[in-house]
């Protein structure tokens, strides 16, 4: 009997820290469908909170969002709760957490601590964490609150580009943020395509053929043209070439003139920097040798080899089209 | 015993050390040049984004930074004028009207951190002195993107 007694012991020190975890989870995100550049777009996103330790805490929701739609200053956040037992709210504001104020186990202002604990959730372009909060002050107990949902509305504005990205979502408490006893790791996201602007895609979410470095830039900036041999299932007939090299035509002032560069030489030849990724750094008005007021529109590009036997054109068979996506 | 082993050999090689060192004067020369020159070239081109926080450097990616440079003219010991030589650089660095080459009196404010190598006269600044390097902020068109030169003097 006294050996069971032991053993009751440690069962229950095995089993007491699974058991005081808050279960917190994200539910699901209803995303529109067919969401427009320039145009007010609505989400959803269920939450869904099981309290397992008492506590007084405000929510903190973070969207993750790219940073030309700046959503700090113009998404507008509510949420209604169903559940709590002391008076659910209903439609209330979430408002933005002050820069002032940091998460409590990483002392970082939120959005870095909310960066550093989930990363950019896979995507490979600018995005931030915006990280907001609930007005009420919600007093946990776990005797009381078994169960309590959310409905987040979130209302914002879509930048002018066409875009596809992973939009996140995360909540928590407030009062102990990322602690082990009172947190569950439940940032997720959902892959949101907006159309309906004149840019080619720009797409955060995969690897493609070409990309540029930085995602964002100005025509005025300096910037790479990268090439991937091979991306995903593509697998294009420069694969395993000695060298590779750019052929370019930017269209400028208003679409009434234009630039090529069509040479095999040290200009236009291509650094490989990876096993399949082939790059070209340039200044844009410097590689078309444009006077200094051109206003350049769009520039197409497609790679070839050195003897220009092989051609890479986009899959769709015409140039690659670049074009300026800075904001 | 097995202590004196290893300390006999650390000893001979300290001696050995000892004995190429020369012995260096803390007396400067009657005939140290007061009137010099001292060239400075690109080290580094530092592009920040908002996903390269900290920097890529992309000196080595472009030809034309390798023609930029300046000259720092030294009169009495101290710096009185600058060469700047923009190169085949499409662009200028400067938040001021510069032509492709500065030739102008300058003066270091080391009353301001960091040090600002200023057009003497102006609130121009050129460059910044910082840990034995000259750097050169700047930024082109992107609001989200910025550049850094650093200058480091040719021996």
């Amino acid at each position: 009997m006294k050996n069971y007694s032991k053993y009751k012991n440690w069962l229950i020190i095995l089993i007491l820290p699974l058991a005081i975890v808050m279960c917190m989870t994200i539910e699901s995100i209803t995303h529109p469908e067919d969401p427009q550049v320039n145009s007010e777009i609505e989400i959803g996103v269920k939450v869904k909170l099981e309290p397992e330790n008492d506590d007084n805490t405000k929510m903190v929701f973070a969207v993750l969002a790219p940073q030309s739609w700046n959503i700090a200053e113009n998404a507008e956040l509510t949420f209604t709760t169903t559940g709590y037992t002391k008076g659910d709210v209903v439609n209330e504001p979430l408002t933005l957490v002050s820069e002032s104020d940091v998460e409590p186990t990483t002392a970082l202002p939120w959005s870095a601590a909310i960066q550093s604990e989930f990363g950019l959730l896979g995507n490979l372009g600018p995005v931030e964490w915006v990280v907001f909060e609930s007005q009420t002050t919600f007093i946990i107990t776990d005797e009381d609150e078994t169960l309590i949902n959310a409905d987040v509305d979130i209302k914002l504005t879509t930048g002018s580009q066409n875009i596809k990205l992973f939009m996140g979502y995360f909540f928590c408490g407030k009062n102990r943020g990322f602690h082990e006893e009172y947190f569950t790791e439940n940032a997720k996201s959902k892959v949101l395509t907006v159309t309906g602007g004149s840019n080619a895609m720009i797409d955060y979410t995969s690897v493609s053929l070409v990309s540029t470095l930085p995602a964002s830039y100005g025509w005025g900036d300096i910037f790479s043209i990268n090439f991937q041999t091979e991306a995903g299932p593509v697998e294009t007939e420069l694969k395993g070439a000695d060298k590779v090299y750019m052929y370019g035509k930017a269209i400028y002032a208003n679409g009434t003139d234009s630039a090529i560069v069509d040479v095999i030489s040290d200009k236009t030849l291509m650094e490989k920097v990876g096993e399949t990724t082939w790059q070209k750094y340039i200044y844009p008005k410097d590689f078309f040798d444009l006077p200094d007021d051109a206003v350049i529109d769009e520039a197409y590009f497609y790679f070839t080899n050195e003897d220009k036997s092989i051609i890479v054109k986009d899959p769709s068979g015409g140039d690659f089209l670049i074009t300026e996506t800075c904001n | 015993m097995k202590n004196y082993k290893l300390f006999i050999p650390i000893l001979l090689i300290a001696f050995l050390f000892f004995g190429c060192e020369e012995e260096i004067s803390n007396q400067m020369s009657a005939d140290f040049p007061q009137d010099y020159d001292i060239e400075y070239e690109i080290r580094q081109v530092m592009q920040y984004d908002p996903m390269n926080i900290n920097g890529l450097d992309i000196s080595e990616k472009l030809d034309f930074f390798s023609t930029v440079g300046f000259t720092l003219h030294y009169n009495d010991g101290e710096i009185t004028s600058l060469t700047y030589s923009n190169g085949d650089v499409p662009f200028s660095p400067f938040g001021f009207d510069a032509g492709s080459q500065i030739d102008a009196e300058c003066e270091l404010d080391y009353d301001v951190m960091p040090n600002e190598l200023r057009i003497k006269g102006t609130d121009n600044v050129v460059a910044y002195y910082q840990n034995g390097e000259f750097i050169m902020p700047f930024q082109l068109d992107c609001g989200s993107l910025s550049y850094k030169y650093t200058f480091v003097n040719i021996d």
